[in-house]
């Protein structure tokens, strides 16, 4: 890996960020209002005698969703603004390796995360007077990681799904996330899911961390192995979304698909 | 003889049981122009892709520079570049930035100077705060054209550089990519559906058809071909 060659990329990046409304509006105008969305709901929620916990977990909750959602976005979504230009194919062709390419868009992805996360700390703190901190530092700064980690691996796999079959199928990068949504437990506990559903919902690491954060909040415990599995099983999400990405690389590489995508 | 800066033997591309491109072998000296001339559906845009490792191909080898591409890759995309009207550069961005993030990929030495150098013989300087979004057919041709030459490559692939321009702006890009090749060492493989054009600024001709070369001539010989390429062309057409 070359920092310069990562550094074009990033270089790229940091211009449409810039430059593109769309951007602007998707990752932060967006999020922020979701935040500040949430938190209104959770105030009303904690109104009339509620056990103010739960509608405070709501706003914590929609925190790390976003942290997810963005993630996930902007590493795939950062490749679909090149092939939306017809420009895929002369990023290829300069001498940067595939790798170097991602690792900018995931540093991307990482930075811009960063930033909505502090923000939305901050709003839930002076808005609504909700301190996402007094969690503690390791689990609010742990989870983060691990929600970061959670979407890089699915937003690798996204993009290489277009890259495989094609633009028609581009509304996967930035809808599939919705989907996931349900299944990790982010606003509710696993317990709320139908009985069948819920080893589904075990099946995403994120899920562990939405619960950990849960307990916290109430005041509970929660089993230190249940971390250290969902931290496994998120590197391993994270190896194997890497290793298909290559496989769907080849494939589009042999298919033509990649080359068809950016005519 | 010269040296060889590309060497393609056994090239094929089989898109599941069709042959796209079917068992090629040509090669360009440094400092030629090699028109690689075909109907549409010959197979010149796979050849070019494979050449650039976007498509992998099925069968082959490939030596840039006597050197095999598989093995160095990074060192041969160093040493040429491409061009065709069927990728533009990102949209969102303006031309200077665009330049700017491959003259940090080809790590291009005083960037800047070399942007404004090359933008100005193309006679674009004047749109480099522009979106790329907001210029003409024409002047994108000419800014990627711009970038093609940011690494100083001694082979540039060209893949239908022209396609989709108006017959005077075609004139004036073909007379910048002669003259900005007589001030140096230049090869060019140049992909055309057009006769006249690849007569225009090849040195050798290679006819293409069903993926197969049928026919290489130099410009010369071309007049005595024009019937020979408008058969090949009417028999694709008539499929
Ligand atoms: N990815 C692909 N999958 C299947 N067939 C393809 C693909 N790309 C090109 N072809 C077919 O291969 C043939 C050659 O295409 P191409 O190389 O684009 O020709 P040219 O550039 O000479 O017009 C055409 O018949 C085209 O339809
Ligand atoms: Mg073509």
């Amino acid at each position: 890996m070359k920092w310069r060659n990562i550094r074009a990329v990033l270089l790229q990046d940091l211009y449409l960020t810039k430059g593109s409304m769309e951007v602007i509006f998707d990752v932060f105008v967006f999020t922020s209002i979701n935040i500040l969305l949430f938190g209104f709901i959770s105030r009303y929620l904690s109104q009339g005698g509620n056990k103010g916990f739960e509608a405070q977990s709501l706003l914590v909750a929609v925190i790390f969703w976003e942290v997810i959602r963005i993630t996930q976005y902007s590493t795939s979504v950062s490749s679909m603004w090149n092939v939306w230009s017809h420009n895929l194919s002369n990023m290829f062709i300069a001498p940067i390796r595939v790798g170097e390419y991602f690792c900018a868009h995931v540093m991307t992805a990482v930075i811009k995360s960063l930033f909505i996360f502090v923000n939305a700390l901050i709003i839930a703190r002076y808005v609504f007077h909700v301190s996402v901190l007094r969690l503690g530092a390791f689990p609010v700064l742990f989870s983060y990681i691990n929600m970061v980690i959670f979407s890089v691996a699915i937003g690798v796999v996204l993009i290489g799904l277009v890259f495989q079959y094609g633009t028609q199928i581009q509304v996967l990068t930035w809808a599939t996330i919705y989907a996931i949504e349900p299944l990790c437990a982010v606003f509710f506990p696993v317990g709320v899911l139908p009985a069948v559903i819920q080893p589904v919902a075990y099946l995403f690491p994120v899920t562990y961390f939405f619960e950990w954060l849960r307990a916290l909040q109430a005041g509970a415990s929660y089993e230190v192995h249940k971390i250290i599995l969902a931290t496994a099983l998120n590197l391993v999400y994270l190896l194997a979304g890497c290793y298909i990405f290559s496989r769907q690389l080849a494939a589009a590489k042999r298919s033509g698909q990649i080359v068809r995508n950016d005519l | 003889m010269s040296e060889t800066v590309l060497e393609v033997t056994g090239l094929t591309k089989r898109f599941g049981k069709f042959v796209a491109v079917n068992n090629i072998d040509f090669s360009i000296a440094r400092g030629e122009i090699v028109g690689l001339l075909g109907p549409n559906g010959a197979g010149k845009s796979s050849t070019i892709q494979m050449l650039l490792g976007l498509l992998t191909p099925s069968d082959g080898q490939i030596r840039f520079f006597n050197k095999d591409f598989n093995k160095h890759r990074l060192e041969v995309l160093q040493r040429i570049n491409y061009l065709s009207a069927f990728n533009t550069l990102q949209e969102m961005i303006s031309v200077r930035e665009n330049l700017h993030v491959f003259a940090v990929a080809y790590n291009v030495k005083k960037s800047k100077h070399k942007i404004d150098e090359l933008l100005d013989f193309f006679g674009v300087l004047h749109l480099k705060n522009e979106r790329y979004q907001h210029i003409s057919a024409g002047q994108r041709t000419r800014v990627n054209l711009a970038k093609a030459f940011l690494n100083d490559p001694e082979l540039v692939l060209m893949d239908e550089p022209t396609a989709s321009l108006d017959p005077d702006i075609v004139d004036k890009v073909l007379s910048m990519i002669e003259q900005f090749r007589r001030e140096r060492q230049l090869s060019i493989l140049y992909t055309s559906h057009n006769l006249h054009e690849v007569e225009r600024i090849c040195d050798r001709v290679i006819f293409m058809s069903h993926g197969k070369i049928v026919k290489e001539a130099v410009p010369k010989d071309l007049p005595s071909l024009h019937n020979l390429f408008l058969q090949i062309a009417r028999e694709t057409s008539e499929e």
